[in-house]
């Protein structure tokens, strides 16, 4: 099954090249150096960071720290990896549009198994992107041996295999115990909206637990900082997080850097357990999903009455007003309606509250021992700013971006509509620059709220933000209708197209550059820099308007058809 | 209503057209039957405004679909061989969309959807989302929403798949009571006794090419068979 898998992916590749050689050359070394940009800035994050570690943190801080660092980073990356496998598990296991012929034949036990291999192979790619420089840098300060570089590559696709094993273990349990409790508790309606909420529960009861904890924490007194005779150790550190599954390869890196081996090893070999033993359980249990995707066959994801009328009201579009609204409330509907995207919504926005949790926890400790920021307001306010750009770019690509790709299968409704490509694109436009524009003030607003930052600043901020946002979203809309991909309906693999991934090296490019120039004009006070960039913006999105109204329908409608 | 001009249609290098032509007139229903990839529906969605063509022109009611697409559009109605809606959609509100589409007037919107909604029994049915209606509701919905804006002619591809029994007798009374009003359809099926029972002439679709032309009788006479003979025995004439 797996050479299969492989000989498919080389033939797609190959395919790829056949035609459009030039181009699509040219894309793909785009494609390579996004991550190349990408890695390099990890690569010198962790060296910075490592060096000052080195040089600049008293010896008997420096392995807790370093643990401290190696927790909070797999602790971050644990969450990722768990919510978007958990997205996408859900819908690969129970709403595949093509599965039938596979579950309708003897082989149909494989079908989770083989969800589970592509969900960890999926999940490796862009996460090697993030280890690999943190690796190198790891080589570079460490003088680590070849030996410890190859125990960390393989922990890495341990790391990945356990975790994946675990989000699809829960998925699968969590379903069957709802799905045996709905038998015995008659009020309790088994469908896939009510299995989406049980998890979702799920996720904000654990994010709530997070943030409690978050909370209290005092970052002084973990590291004993006023109380330098009695200097922290190792395990003390390790204590706050033993229970974590992250916990034996942080650990494991650690020994690594402090060199000892032996130490090392063992947390390698109990990472190594844990990801068979999760593996195991999923291989054991997986049989569990089969009860579960038939029951989901049974109608649409709502409940519905014995008399055909789903349980629930749902409100009633009418579409009235012009075309233009009628395009723009579709948008609407596709949106709230859209379980996959409220999911990714809300892991992106959980994305966004864990950053904010940092902010809460340096607020509360730089106003508990009273540390004066005032110098460091303007870089405050510029990193906030990235931040909020870049969580905007994130919901662009997977939302923006994909847009009139997902049309493909409907395009014969707006298609055969007397509709000319100028509505069609207001309608969407409109819809997107409205939402992403309130979603950003709202980000830009609150991060500015809990660091205190002074009024002007977010003034400049806001304004500039929503010049970029507005930015952003006209680029991604433009190039997700000159360059539409139709030959998948799935708006994660639309977004990591080539075309998607130029959108993202452009917009985290042009969001660098916004955030700079804010920051040089709070600490030299040259507004003008930013008055000046606004009105380029400006002239670039007219610019780009300019260029896709001119796009005929049939060029979209055309590739939808034949592709 | 409805005329097409020598049109030629490729895919690259593929000719999936090659200089088709004939008209429709006001109240008449030609069907235009074929082989699979004979190329029906590359011509049907070249009518729709879906594909352009690479050589020829098409009007529909004196409008050039590829020099005035929106004109020639707001007379079409259209009905897929795959009622592909958003599955997230109701069966009303995809009503209600496709006449704002075609600027039906707001008060008439709301009005019209219950006898609509009566023409399949579909009521009921109206607050379900697409991805929760069998195949054959998908295309009752599919059919309603051509027909809701009262188009001037209707293009149907393959309109009786996936309807049970009594759903595709009421539609087929449906496109002749349209026809008999003035309508224009166009039918492309492989559903050889609804082409046969309804059409006023037939067209006969290989490779790309028009073969045949005209009514059932001037087929028989053109595939020299006598005039009992099917649709069907003209059809295995031709293929």
């Amino acid at each position: 099954m797996m050479n299969l898998f492989l000989q498919f992916q080389l033939r797609k590749i190959a395919s790829y090249f056949k035609t459009g050689k030039l181009a699509k050359l040219i894309t793909s070394s785009l494609f390579i150096g996004v991550f190349l940009f990408v890695g390099m800035g990890i690569y010198f994050f962790f060296i910075s960071g490592f060096r000052y570690v080195q040089f600049n943190v008293e010896a008997e801080f420096r392995e807790p720290l370093l643990l401290f660092i190696n927790e909070m980073f797999l602790l971050v990356l644990s969450g990722v990896i768990v919510f978007s496998s958990t997205i996408s598990g859900i819908f690969t296991l129970f709403r595949g549009d093509y599965d039938a012929w596979v579950l309708s034949s003897p082989g149909y036990k494989l079908f989770p198994r083989i969800t589970f291999i592509k969900s960890t192979v999926s999940s490796s790619w862009p996460l090697f992107v993030m280890f690999v420089p943190a690796l190198l840098a790891f080589v570079t300060m460490h003088y680590a041996t070849l030996v410890s570089l190859c125990f960390m590559v393989v922990s890495v696709i341990l790391f990945l295999v356990m975790l994946n094993a675990l989000t699809l273990s829960s998925i699968v349990l969590t379903g069957y115990v709802y799905y045996r409790l709905s038998k015995v508790i008659r009020v309790l309606t088994f469908n896939f909206r009510g299995m989406i909420s049980i998890l979702v529960m799920l996720i904000v009861a654990s994010l709530v637990a997070v943030a409690k904890m978050a909370r209290s924490v005092d970052l002084v007194a973990l590291f004993r900082a006023e109380d330098v005779d009695n200097a922290i150790s190792l395990a003390t550190v390790g204590s706050h997080f033993r229970f974590l599954p992250s916990h034996p390869f942080a650990l494991q890196i650690v020994h690594w850097q402090s060199g000892q081996s032996g130490e090392a090893l063992v947390s390698f070999l109990v990472l190594f357990l844990l990801a068979m033993g999760s593996s195991l359980l999923f291989w054991y249990i997986s049989p569990l999903f089969y009860p579960l995707w038939q029951k989901f066959q049974e109608g649409g994801s709502r409940a519905v009455r014995s008399d055909g009328v789903p349980s629930g009201s749902t409100f009633t579009f009418h579409f009235l007003g012009s075309v233009t609204m009628a395009l723009f409330k579709k948008e609407v509907l596709t949106a709230l309606r859209n379980t996959k995207g409220k999911l990714l919504s809300l892991f992106l926005l959980c994305l966004w509250l864990a950053q904010l949790g940092i902010n809460v926890v340096s607020r509360t400790n730089l106003h508990k021992y009273q540390i004066d920021v005032t110098d460091k307001m303007a870089i405050l306010q510029s990193i906030q700013f990235i931040i909020a750009v870049y969580f905007i770019c994130a919901f662009a690509l997977r939302f923006v971006f994909p847009s009139f790709s997902l049309e493909k299968r409907t395009s014969w409704i707006l298609g055969s509509a007397p509709l000319s490509f100028k509505k069609m694109f207001l309608g969407r436009y409109l819809f997107y620059v409205t939402s992403f524009v309130l979603l950003s003030a709202v980000m830009n607003y609150v991060n500015a709220a809990v660091l205190n930052l002074p009024v002007i600043y977010s003034m400049y901020s806001t304004a500039l933000l929503v010049t970029v946002v507005v930015f952003i979203v006209t680029l991604g809309l433009t190039l997700g209708a000159l360059f539409p991909s139709f030959e998948t309906d799935d708006p994660e693999s639309i977004s990591t197209s080539m075309s998607g991934l130029f959108f993202t090296a452009l917009s985290l490019l042009y969001g660098a550059v916004s955030s700079l120039l804010l920051y040089v004009a709070l600490t030299q006070g040259r507004f003008y820099l930013l008055g000046m960039f606004m009105v380029i913006t400006v002239l670039l999105i007219f610019g780009l308007l300019a260029k896709v109204l001119k796009v005929h329908t049939r060029t979209i409608l055309e590739s939808a058809s034949t592709s | 209503m409805l005329s097409v001009n020598t049109v030629t249609k490729y895919f690259g290098e593929k000719k999936a057209v090659d200089g088709v032509s004939f008209t429709i007139n006001k109240g008449e229903i030609f069907s235009l039957i074929g082989p699979n990839s004979s190329g029906k529906t590359t011509l049907v969605k070249s009518i729709v405004g879906l594909l352009a063509l690479t050589n020829g022109n098409i009007t529909v009611n004196g409008h050039d679909v590829s020099k005035n697409p929106e004109l020639a559009k707001r007379d079409i109605g259209y009905i897929p061989d795959e009622p592909a809606i958003w599955s997230h959609m109701t069966g009303e509100e995809f009503l209600f969309f496709t006449q704002a589409l075609f600027g039906v007037e707001e008060k008439k919107r709301v009005s019209s959807i219950p006898s609509l909604l009566e023409t399949f029994s579909l009521q009921g049915l109206e607050k379900q989302y697409f991805e929760e209606y069998s195949r054959g509701n998908k295309q009752k919905f599919s059919i309603l929403a051509a027909m809701s804006h009262h188009p001037k002619l209707l293009v149907i591809d393959e309109p009786i798949v996936g309807l049970d029994p009594t759903g595709a007798e009421i539609a087929k009374k449906m496109f002749v009571e349209y026809a008999k009003q003035g309508g224009s359809v166009l039918l492309v099926t492989h559903t050889l006794p609804v082409a046969e029972s309804i059409s006023d002439r037939i067209g006969f679709l290989k490779n790309g090419t028009l073969v045949a032309v005209g009514t059932l009788g001037e087929l028989r006479a053109q595939a020299s068979l006598p005039e009992n003979a099917s649709l069907e025995d003209v059809y295995q004439k031709f293929a």
